[in-house]
């Protein structure tokens, strides 16, 4: 994919460049207010990446320029304001995450692919998956059931959700704050193990019967599901 | 109680004050008293014992006169008497046939009397007008001439009086002034007392971290205005120096931020190039842990000054408490039940149209009421119950996480909720102290309030909020 990231902190602007660029995508950078939004406007990405604190102008008012000028590419708000309140006024002027410093670049990339991803699915007609499968485990999302070598599991409804997130996204790692965002709809960092016992509980039903693990946990990182 | 207060009460200076000053009070009188008395009916008593002397000074004058006889000494006596009757005499003279003569006012002189120049008080039984007998005191003394034995005296009797009265007098002067003293020193000390009682709540209230609590200052400006008014002022620079700390914190939570994160990138980065699970890689991924512990920390120390600070944001909705409480215990609870412990949820509404909307940030309240649920399901042991009830009125709502855990000290209850406030050291590096302020504040911030009581045995935290 083809990103714009928007950051005056040139250490920052170097580590989000090159994490993407490893990861084979194209990068354009800017490091003030104007640039970015000339960028944006003249040149066609999936995604941005903007800093909350530009010099020359502020990134909401670049993000407000950008919807003005129709640009309805998703964005990632990055702020070293880490306050519900600024959140709330990111994703008011029309951001679609919300990022705060500091942060690991896993966690960037998966909710900038998760972000661009669900732009593309939307652009699309195809309808919602009515079935996720991984292994010889089988999610019917229509019938609220969980099937693992055919056999039905019992499943709390938050467990359900928080399965039904990770298969979603199979082979990337999830961290535990986007699993928590994505699954509770709470946005704070829990400081707790509270996630960690919720995703035991999940893989304990799981792989009940001997069954082989799916969910992996990634040190440092969050999880992810995949065979092996 | 009663003795207790009492024993409070004489411990005090001003008691101590009233005591010697009351002393003193009664001293002054008392040589007032001395002084009066002793110009006043100590000089008339002077003046008599002066005139007993003069007039037996005369008589003993007289008697050793040589050419004097025993008629004509006897005549003297006589004449005097008749002269002035209160002039008392007595002359008594052994006749050659061994009697007694008497002559004067008097029958006979007293056995014992002083001999002069000695004075001697005796009583005498005296006839008056209405032919009734009283003792009067009179003060004389006994001349032994040639002739033979003379007394002198005089009356003495409304001194007496006097004198008695003037003791009366000074005993309830005396006594007046000591209840008078007592009584002002009682109340003056109990007003005392009371002002210095309001100090001593004052600085209970500042240790126990309610740091605006101010002195009431009166407008007569007296000593404990001023006191009041300088205890006030260094409370003011205390609170300004707290915040300014607290500022610094801030400031130094803000610039290490940025460092940390270029640290945290390098770590992050250079894990790319070694095998996460090779023993390098280890210590890579548990230093990157250590650093996000880090950075975690500071963002609550700047995030507690924020909603310190308390601005209230217009991005505040409606919140359905409800609801919030579910989403509490269905995240809690595969915490709970690690620790096979019971916990409940109960929803009471008092009325038929509850309002279970109250207005405020959802993510900020979430946060409040599950940190109260963590810190009951963390510190009530194995197998222990975790209730969360949550009363809902027209009012607002009130919700009580309430635990059968060990609980805390009732001393504490206003600590724990302290910046950087560790009740058990061995606690250190779990969250920092920051969990219960960043609880507090976000209850302030949305207008309601959070306390702590005693379950018996546990801890009972109390959260009201307000429509």
């Amino acid at each position: 994919m083809k990103l714009l990231v928007i950051e005056d902190d040139k250490t920052t602007l170097e580590y989000i460049k090159k994490g993407f660029v490893e990861q084979g995508n194209v990068v354009d950078t800017a490091e003030n207010g104007p640039d970015g939004l000339f960028f944006a406007t003249s040149n066609s990405y999936d995604l941005v990446v903007l800093d909350r604190m530009l010099p020359k102008m502020d990134g909401l008012a670049v993000l407000a320029a950008m919807r003005a000028a129709n640009i309805n590419i998703p964005v990632i708000i990055l702020s070293a304001l880490g306050h519900v309140d600024e959140r709330i006024k990111g994703l008011q002027a029309g951001g679609d995450d919300y990022l705060a410093k500091p942060f690991s670049f896993q966690e960037l990339y998966i909710r900038a692919t998760i972000l661009v991803e669900r732009h593309s699915a939307s652009n699309k007609t195809n309808g919602p998956a009515t079935e996720l499968t991984i292994d010889n485990l089988v999610m019917d999302l229509v019938g609220h059931k969980v099937l693992r070598a055919g056999k039905e599991l019992t499943i709390q409804p938050k467990e359900f959700q928080l399965l039904r997130y990770l298969l979603e996204h199979q082979g990337q790692v999830i961290s535990r704050t986007l699993l928590f965002e994505s699954v509770w709809d709470y946005h704070f960092d829990p400081k707790t193990n509270v996630i960690d016992v919720h995703v035991a509980k999940l893989r304990k039903k799981l792989e009940a019967n001997g069954e082989s693990q799916l969910i992996h946990t990634v040190r440092g990182a969050g999880y992810v599901v995949r065979t092996l | 109680m009663w003795l207790e207060r009492f024993r409070i009460f004489t411990r005090t200076s001003i008691w101590r004050f009233t005591l010697i000053f009351t002393l003193i009070v009664l001293l002054i009188c008392s040589s007032i008293l001395a002084l009066v008395y002793e110009f006043t009916v100590g000089e008339q008593k002077r003046q008599i014992a002066q005139q007993v002397t003069i007039t037996a000074q005369g008589f003993a004058d007289l008697s050793s006169s040589p050419n004097m006889t025993t008629s004509d000494f006897q005549t003297a006596i006589q004449q005097r008497v008749k002269r002035s009757g209160a002039v008392i005499l007595v002359f008594e003279r052994k006749e050659q046939n061994g009697d007694v003569k008497v002559v004067g006012n008097l029958n006979t002189i007293p056995k014992n009397l002083s001999e002069f120049p000695a004075l001697q008080h005796f009583p005498i039984a005296v006839v008056n007008h209405l032919d009734k007998t009283t003792v009067e005191i009179v003060l004389g003394t006994r001349l032994n001439t040639r002739f033979g034995k003379l007394s002198i005296a005089l009356f003495d009797n409304n001194y007496q009086v006097l004198e008695n009265n003037f003791r009366t007098a000074s005993i309830v002067a005396l006594l007046f002034a000591l209840v008078v003293t007592l009584i002002s020193g009682f109340l003056l000390n109990r007003r005392m007392l009371s002002k210095v009682q309001k100090i001593g709540e004052l600085t209970a209230h500042v240790k126990a971290g309610r740091l605006k609590s101010r002195l009431p200052i009166s407008t007569k400006q007296d000593e404990f205005d001023m006191i009041a008014e300088q205890i006030n002022q260094m409370l003011d620079e205390i609170d300004d120096l707290i915040n300014s700390v607290a500022q610094v914190t801030d400031n130094v939570a803000h610039d290490l931020r940025t460092p940390l994160s270029r640290i945290r990138i390098s770590v992050e980065d250079s894990l790319k190039t070694v095998d996460e699970n090779s023993v390098d890689g280890q210590w890579r991924l548990g230093l990157l842990e250590e650093i996000d512990q880090l950075i975690s920390t500071f963002n609550a120390m700047l995030e507690l000054s924020r909603l310190e600070k308390g601005v209230q944001e217009n991005s505040y909705g409606s919140v359905n408490i409800e609801t919030l409480c579910h989403d509490v215990i269905d995240l809690a609870t595969p915490l709970a039940e690690e620790k096979n412990q019971q916990l409940t949820l109960n929803i009471k509404t008092d009325s038929t149209q509850p309002l279970s909307m109250v207005r405020g940030e959802p993510n900020l309240l979430f946060r409040a009421i599950f940190n109260i649920v963590d810190n009951a399901i963390k510190y009530t042991q194995v197998e222990g119950n975790i209730s969360l009830t949550c009363y809902i009125s027209t009012q607002g709502a009130e919700i009580i996480v309430s635990d059968n855990g060990p609980g805390i000290s009732e001393e504490y209850y206003e600590a724990v909720f302290q910046r950087l406030y560790q009740l058990d050291s061995s606690r250190q590096g779990e969250g920092f102290g920051l969990g219960l302020p960043i609880v507090k504040a976000i209850i302030e911030l949305h207008g309601g309030s959070i306390s702590m009581s005693s379950s018996n045995p546990g801890l009972t935290v109390s959260i009201t909020l307000n429509q």
